[in-house]
């Protein structure tokens, strides 16, 4: 259980440093922040508590891997996304008069 | 007169290095002696001296590769590592310090820092091996191990 949590730790951290990446007001609010809520934690011994921890950890680092991208504010008040590998796209919806055409 | 040729040389180095790709920092400080003794010469013409430059470059064209690491100076770069790190007194850095009881590290410091020397170095550290490595030593070896330098 130790080491699950000490690996999960790393994760975050591996994680948020990808993901905040060349941001260095992100990287160290995020690096702050994964630091307390482990430092809160750390008295945990209960096995079921524990597991309900490393799961949350595990979500957050799902979340922070496939579903934050960093917006890039540029000179004409516009935003570019950093599209990177992992981030999560999903299909569009087919349009409903694609559709119908091939009901047809 | 003299101003219009240097900057004629100027302008033919420059595209000579354009066209030739120069891309390290001694052939980029090679190429400025050249202009100097280029500069030094103002009377030749044109043609002699772009010749001479074409030879100059080209016979000094070098390129750079990693410096070769020693077990010394993984050992310096892996004790400046450890002091820069924000929870670590400097002055009780050694090689034989344990992290927890010496340097009052915690396990999750003792995670960051081997991330700190994972970053520092290129390599990969896998949690198993971080679990024990529990002083400077220890890190030192097992970086030591993965850039097959000699212990």
């Amino acid at each position: 259980m130790r080491s699950q949590v000490l690996s999960l730790y790393k994760l975050l951290h591996r994680t948020s440093q990808k993901t905040f990446l060349g941001d260095a007001k992100a990287l160290e609010a995020a690096q702050l922040r994964i630091r307390d809520e482990f430092n809160s934690n750390k008295d945990v011994s209960d096995p079921k508590a524990l597991k309900k921890l490393l799961k949350t950890g595990q979500d957050v680092q799902l979340l922070l891997k496939t579903s934050v991208a960093q917006g890039i504010h540029k000179e004409d008040g516009r935003y570019s996304l950093r599209i990177h590998e992992h981030l999560l796209r999903e299909d569009n919806a087919p349009f409903p008069c694609d559709k119908d055409k091939s009901n047809r | 007169m003299a101003s219009l040729c240097r900057l004629r040389v100027l302008s033919s180095i420059q595209n000579f290095a354009r066209i030739q790709h120069i891309r390290s920092i001694a052939t980029r400080s090679s190429s400025f002696a050249v202009l100097q003794q280029g500069l030094g010469t103002s009377k030749c013409n044109q043609n002699n001296l772009q010749q001479r430059i074409t030879e100059l470059t080209r016979s000094v064209r070098h390129y750079g590769s990693a410096a070769e690491m020693t077990i010394t100076s993984i050992q310096e770069r892996c004790t400046l590592v450890l002091k820069l790190f924000d929870k670590v007194d400097p002055e009780k850095v050694s090689l034989e310090s344990k992290f927890a009881e010496d340097l009052g590290l915690d396990s999750l410091d003792a995670v960051e820092v081997i991330m700190a020397m994972e970053d520092e170095f290129g390599v990969e550290i896998s949690d198993e091996t971080a679990e024990k490595l529990l002083n400077l030593k220890d890190v030192v070896e097992c970086v030591a191990d993965r850039l097959d330098v000699a212990h």
